[in-house]
C-alpha cells in the first residue's frame, strides 16, 4: 500500500487502471553526481606521444542519485520495472514546486534483484537504491540538481557580518539587553538592538539587526531641559503655576543627564516648552523618555502627563501623548480632550524609564512655528512629578 | 510614521544617516523561497520602502511596501513586471514573518504571519520569464535606495518553493 509522505516523486504513465503512477520519495534523490556517457574509440601510438580519438555524436548527460528512506519497496520495484521498459519517467525534486521536473529514462538498474536496505534506516524496513537517469533529450541536468544544500542564505541577528558590506556614515544609538540601556554605536558598525518578543514592556532577551533610514531630530536640545542648561532653548512656563527642575538624574544611558520636573502646587499646571521649531513638514513623530516621579497623582483617568507638539500660529495641538502612571508603569489612552492623535505603546527601558511616542495623522503646516511641551500633570487638585530626557521631533522626510 | 532610534542633540538639529547592508549571495533567478522574520519598526508605513531585494536595480526581485501592504515584486528587465500583495498590514512592534515564494515560472506569492497568528497568503501573480541573472549578486536588506526601518531577527533563503512552517524550521525559528 503506497504511503503518502514524500516531498519528491517519480511519476510515470500507468498501464493499469490508474491514470498515473506516483512513487513518493521521502527526500529528493541523495548523493547526486553528474555523469556523461559517449561512444569513444581511441588509440595511442606505441611511444605514447600521440592519442587519436573518434567520437560518435555528442553523447548523453546523466545523473546518478540514490533513493533513500524508501518504505514502499513494492512501489520502488514497480518503478524500476517500468523504467526498465524504457518508459519515460518524470522526476519531481520538490512537489511544492512541480514546475521543476525532469523527463528521464532509467539507465540503470535495468531490473532489480531485490531492493537493498537503507544503510541508516534498515531497522525500520526502509530501502535504498541508486538510480542512473538520463534526460530524454540527453541534455545536462540543471546545476542546482547537484547542490550540496538547498539553503542559499541564512542569517540570524547577531551572526557575523564578515561577508557583508555595511556602511553608515556616523554614530547612532541602539538599545541593549535587559530592560534596555541606550548605547552609542560608532560609524560603519551595524547596530544589534535587543528587543522583547513579548511586547514593548517585556525584558529584552532577543537580538535584532536594526536598520533605519536617515532621520533628523529637529528638537535642537534634546536632553538639557532647563533654560539655564540650554541657554534658553527650554523654558519653564508658569501659566497658573510653577515647576521645579532638578538635573543630574539617572537617564536611560545609565549616566546622569535626566531631569526631574516637579509641580510646586496642586494648580494646573507647570510645564516646560521648547523654543519654536520651524521647517517641519509632512507627518511628525514626537518622542521622549519619561519616568514616574515620587509624587504621583491618583486622579486617574482624568489626570495625566502630557507630551505634545503645538502649532503656535494656530494655537492647536498637532500630536499629543497623554500618559497615565500606575506603579511606575505608563499607559496611554484617549479622552475627550486628547483623542485625535496616534500613539504607540510605551517602550520600556532601564531604571523605570519608558519611551513615550506620539505622531500626527497628517502633515503639519510647514511654515508654522511649533513647540514641544511637557506637562507633568493636567488637572488641578493633584501634584505630580516626572523625569524626562531625550526629546525627539522627527519627520518622515528628514 | 513611527519614531526611530534616539538622536541626541545639543544646540542644533542632528541627523542619523541611513544604514546600508548587503551580502554577496549570488543566487541566480530560480524557484526559491525567501523567509524574513522581523520586528515591524515602520517600513510598512512607508510606500516604496524595501525590506529586502536581490539586485540593486532591474532585473530584481524584492519585498517592498505598496499601498500600505507588503508586496513581493519582480522586474525581469525585459519589459515585464509582476507583483503580489498582502491585504493586511502589521503595526509597529508586531513580530512579522514573511515568506516570499518564487516559482520557476515566475509566479509569486507572499505568506505573512503576524505575532505567530495563522498565516495568510497573497493572490498568486501571473507568470513571468525569469531573467538569466539579477542585476547584481547582492542581497540587500532595507533597500539599496528606498530605505525603511526594520529590526531583523532571521532571514533564510531556500531553493525551491516551501511553506512557512518549513521555512521556520530551516531558519531555526521553530
Amino acid at each position: 500500500m503506497p504511503r503518502r509522505q514524500g516531498k519528491a516523486a517519480i511519476c510515470w504513465t500507468s498501464t493499469d487502471a490508474n491514470s498515473e503512477r506516483v512513487h513518493w520519495l521521502q527526500a529528493p534523490l541523495r548523493a547526486i553526481q553528474p555523469s556523461h556517457t559517449q561512444t569513444v574509440y581511441s588509440g595511442e601510438s606505441l611511444d605514447k606521444s600521440v592519442i587519436e580519438s573518434v567520437t560518435v555524436g555528442e553523447g548523453a548527460h546523466e545523473m546518478v542519485g540514490t533513493v533513500r528512506y524508501d518504505h514502499n519497496p513494492q512501489g520502488l520495484v514497480d518503478l524500476i520495472k517500468e523504467g526498465s521498459k524504457n518508459t519515460t519517467l518524470t522526476y519531481i525534486p520538490n512537489l511544492a514546486d512541480p514546475d521543476v521536473s525532469y523527463s528521464v529514462k532509467l539507465i540503470s538498474p535495468r531490473g532489480l534483484g531485490e531492493a537493498g536496505l537503507d544503510p541508516q534506516r534498515a531497522t525500520f524496513g526502509e530501502h535504498s537504491v541508486t538510480l542512473r537517469l538520463r534526460q530524454t533529450d540527453e541534455s545536462a541536468f540543471r546545476n542546482e540538481m547537484f547542490r550540496g544544500t538547498d539553503t542559499l542564505f541564512w542569517y540570524r541577528a547577531g551572526d557575523s557580518l564578515e561577508d557583508a558590506t555595511f556602511t553608515r556614515a556616523g554614530t547612532a544609538v541602539r538599545v541593549i539587553k535587559g530592560y534596555g540601556t541606550l548605547t552609542e554605536t560608532t560609524n560603519d558598525k551595524a547596530r544589534l538592538e535587543w528587543v522583547s518578543t513579548k511586547g514593548t514592556s517585556g525584558f529584552r532577551d532577543t537580538p535584532s539587526l536594526l536598520l533605519e533610514s536617515s532621520r533628523t531630530n529637529h528638537c535642537e536640545v534634546s536632553a538639557l531641559l532647563s533654560s539655564v542648561a540650554s541657554s534658553g532653548y527650554w523654558t519653564a512656563t508658569t501659566e497658573s503655576n510653577s515647576i521645579a527642575l532638578t538635573s543630574e538624574q539617572t537617564d536611560p544611558y545609565g549616566t546622569s543627564s535626566g531631569w526631574l520636573l516637579s509641580d510646586n502646587s496642586t494648580v494646573w499646571s507647570g510645564n516646560i516648552r521648547s523654543t519654536f521649531i520651524t521647517g517641519l513638514s509632512t507627518n511628525v513623530a514626537l518622542s521622549a523618555y519619561m519616568k514616574a516621579g515620587s509624587t504621583m497623582s491618583t486622579a486617574y483617568p482624568d489626570d495625566g502627563t502630557l507630551l505634545r507638539l503645538v502649532d503656535n500660529d494656530a494655537s492647536a495641538n498637532r500630536c499629543v501623548a497623554q500618559v497615565h502612571w500606575s506603579s511606575g508603569v505608563p499607559s496611554m489612552s484617549t479622552n475627550a480632550s486628547y483623542s485625535r492623535w496616534d500613539y504607540a505603546a510605551p517602550e520600556r527601558c532601564r531604571d523605570g524609564w519608558w519611551r513615550i511616542t506620539t505622531q500626527t495623522t497628517g502633515p503639519v503646516v510647514s511654515t508654522a512655528n511649533h513647540y514641544v511641551q511637557i506637562v507633568p500633570h493636567t488637572i488641578s487638585g493633584a501634584r505630580q512629578s516626572i523625569y524626562a530626557f531625550g526629546v525627539q521631533v522627527e519627520t518622515s522626510t528628514g | 510614521m513611527t519614531v526611530s532610534s534616539y538622536i541626541p542633540t545639543a544646540g542644533a538639529a542632528a541627523s542619523r544617516v541611513a544604514d546600508s547592508l548587503y551580502f554577496p549571495v549570488g543566487a541566480k533567478p530560480q524557484a526559491m523561497t525567501v523567509y524574513a522574520r522581523l520586528v515591524e519598526h515602520g517600513t510598512v508605513l512607508n510606500n516604496g520602502k524595501r525590506l529586502w531585494q536581490f539586485g540593486s536595480a532591474a532585473p530584481l526581485f524584492m519585498c517592498y511596501v505598496n499601498g500600505g501592504y507588503y508586496n513581493v515584486y519582480i522586474n525581469n528587465d525585459k519589459g515585464q513586471t509582476r507583483a503580489s500583495a498582502m491585504t493586511t498590514a502589521p503595526t509597529a512592534g508586531d513580530i512579522v514573518e514573511l515568506a516570499a515564494q518564487l516559482y520557476v515560472t515566475g509566479v509569486m506569492q507572499l505568506i505573512q504571519s503576524i505575532d505567530g497568528a495563522t498565516a495568510s497568503i497573497s493572490s498568486a501573480s501571473n507568470s513571468i520569464t525569469l531573467p538569466d541573472d539579477w542585476s547584481s549578486i547582492d542581497l540587500w536588506f532595507n533597500g539599496a535606495t528606498s530605505v525603511g526601518l526594520v529590526k531583523l531577527l532571521n532571514v533564510c533563503v531556500e531553493r525551491g518553493v516551501h511553506n512557512i512552517d518549513y521555512m521556520r524550521r530551516k531558519a531555526g525559528v521553530k
